[in-house]
């Protein structure tokens, strides 16, 4: 139990003489890993891409996986998920694959440390205002920290802070204990109770990668939503049914995947 | 849980790669395939539309074409029906012209052969009644015939109506003297007498009476005196009889 490392951050390779801060641990080469197979598979299966009714069975999956994510964020963000599908596509990809490789022996999922998640996080932190600007401009975006009052500003801040947070760590505690679980129970019963373990490590690293994807396109869909309150005022002056509320959605979403 | 800054950096970085990696790679040819299929599919479903309301257009176009040539077939049929049936009639009305010519035809020459058959009836008829006239007068009465119808015609002369004797004798006595006697038979010399002795009896006359012979006087005599024509003959009873005759051919 002496060598299991609590995180893959300190599972270092290869490390600097000149700057000891610069190294190479397990985080950073399976990170590599997971973006090569991705890249790789990808480039492999879209170099030659069919056109016709008939197509590889390869592309039909790849093309079920993004339509899958296109129909998710189009049903979030009620908006068309073009814009939106590099980002939010990417996190639930990245995840998704860095959580289900755990089934290849000494892999261990960077999504286990905090380094990534709170970078992932960090992404995330700092891509919601962007869209926000983009889609309102940054003096309407940035007035909706002061809404209702003044007052709610340190509020409204400390709101985007903790949900971030709450982001990297939710992500972090549920890979990282995963992982931590599965060593401890090794050393009590070595047989089948860690595989048991290892199919339901699989299942949270999945709903993991799917709750990450879903909160980070709804603070997206959040930051845009003056515009689209705008929009369905719009809409009902000219008796239109109601649009969809994302400040609703986003409230009910989130308290459901808080509760995981 | 603590934070390698330095590992929290690389994979700010490498996340935004791999967003860059995956963008190119995976989203951006997938769903330009997709549309292109869409748009191929699409475009498919628009050629079969338009090929299904071609079809359907050819379709009407034919229907309506097969009405037509259905039309003008009946109405063909209809005037060729109309046109025998104007021919039939013709061909009948130029029969029934000709059936009647020639029973016009056939009834000119029956009534030609009945007016001839009747006309020589007539004259067999007058031939055998004055013969069997004769022979019977000469066997009952021991006389002549043509001696007995002198004596008659001699007889009618002497007893004229006074009008006719009044207007007869105007004649005369105004200079219309002419007076012959005609007759079918040659008349003795009793007979000539006897009916110069009834002329002059009772008629006034100068010159002598010419007698002259007659086919058309059947059986008979025939005085013209004075422009007046007085006859006795089997005329009469021959028309009774040819009336007769005809009406009984005719049934």
């Amino acid at each position: 139990m002496a060598d299991v490392q609590i995180t893959t951050d300190q599972w270092i390779f290869w490390q600097s003489d000149i700057w000891p801060w610069l190294q190479l641990n397990a985080t950073i080469a399976f990170t590599w890993l997971v973006m090569a197979i991705l890249s790789v598979g990808s480039w492999l299966i879209t170099r030659k891409l069919s056109v016709d009714t008939e197509i590889p069975r390869f592309q039909n999956v790849l093309e079920i996986v993004v339509t899958g994510m296109r129909d998710q964020i189009r049903e979030v963000s009620r908006h068309d998920p073009g814009k939106y599908l590099p980002f939010v596509g990417t996190l639930f990809l990245f995840i998704a694959m860095a959580n289900l490789l755990t089934i290849v022996p000494w892999y261990r999922p960077p999504t286990g440390s905090l380094s990534t998640t709170a970078a992932l996080a960090t992404c995330v932190f700092i891509a919601v205002p962007l869209y926000g600007f983009a889609s309102q401009g940054v003096g309407r975006y940035l007035k909706h920290y002061i809404q209702p009052t003044p007052l709610m500003l340190p509020f409204n801040i400390i709101g985007e802070l903790s949900r971030t947070l709450a982001l990297a760590v939710r992500l972090y505690g549920n890979m990282m204990s995963g992982t931590v679980i599965a060593a401890i129970l090794i050393g009590f019963v070595p047989l089948f109770v860690p595989v048991l373990m290892q199919i339901l490590g699989l299942l949270t690293g999945m709903i993991q990668a799917y709750i990450f994807a879903v909160l980070a396109m709804v603070y997206i869909a959040s930051a845009t939503k003056v515009q689209q309150q705008a929009e369905s005022d719009d809409a009902k002056k000219q008796g239109d049914p109601p649009q969809y509320n994302s400040e609703t959605e986003e409230q009910s979403t989130g308290d459901n995947h808080e509760q995981q | 849980m603590n934070i390698d800054w330095f590992t929290f950096a690389a994979q700010i970085f490498n996340f935004l790669v791999l967003v860059v990696l995956l963008r190119w790679l995976l989203y951006e040819p997938i769903i330009r395939a997709m549309e292109e299929r869409e748009e191929k599919i699409a475009n498919r479903l628009e050629e079969a539309n338009r090929k299904r309301e071609e079809a359907e257009n050819r379709k009407s176009e034919y229907e309506q074409k097969t009405q037509e040539f259905d039309e003008q077939h009946e109405q063909r049929l209809n005037e060729s029906r109309q046109e025998a049936e104007k021919q039939r009639r013709q061909l009948l009305d130029e029969a029934k012209q000709a059936v009647d010519a020639k029973r016009d035809e056939w009834n000119e020459t029956l009534d030609r052969e009945r007016e001839d058959l009747v006309a020589e009836i007539r004259r067999e008829a007058a031939h055998v009644g004055f013969r069997a006239a004769r022979q019977t007068l000469s066997q009952l009465a021991d006389t002549e015939l043509e001696q007995r119808i002198c004596e008659a015609f001699a007889e009618r002369i002497e007893k004229l109506d006074k009008q006719q004797h009044d207007e007869i004798s105007q004649q005369l006595d105004d200079g219309n003297t002419n007076c012959s006697v005609a007759s079918q038979f040659d008349l003795s010399d009793e007979c000539k007498e006897r009916l110069r002795q009834a002329v002059n009896g009772t008629f006034e006359i100068d010159g002598d009476i010419r007698f002259e012979k007659s086919d058309e006087l059947i059986c008979g005599l025939e005085l013209e005196i004075g422009g007046y024509s007085i006859g006795w003959n089997a005329n009469g009873f021959l028309q009774d009889m040819e009336r007769r005759l005809n009406e009984k051919m005719k049934l």
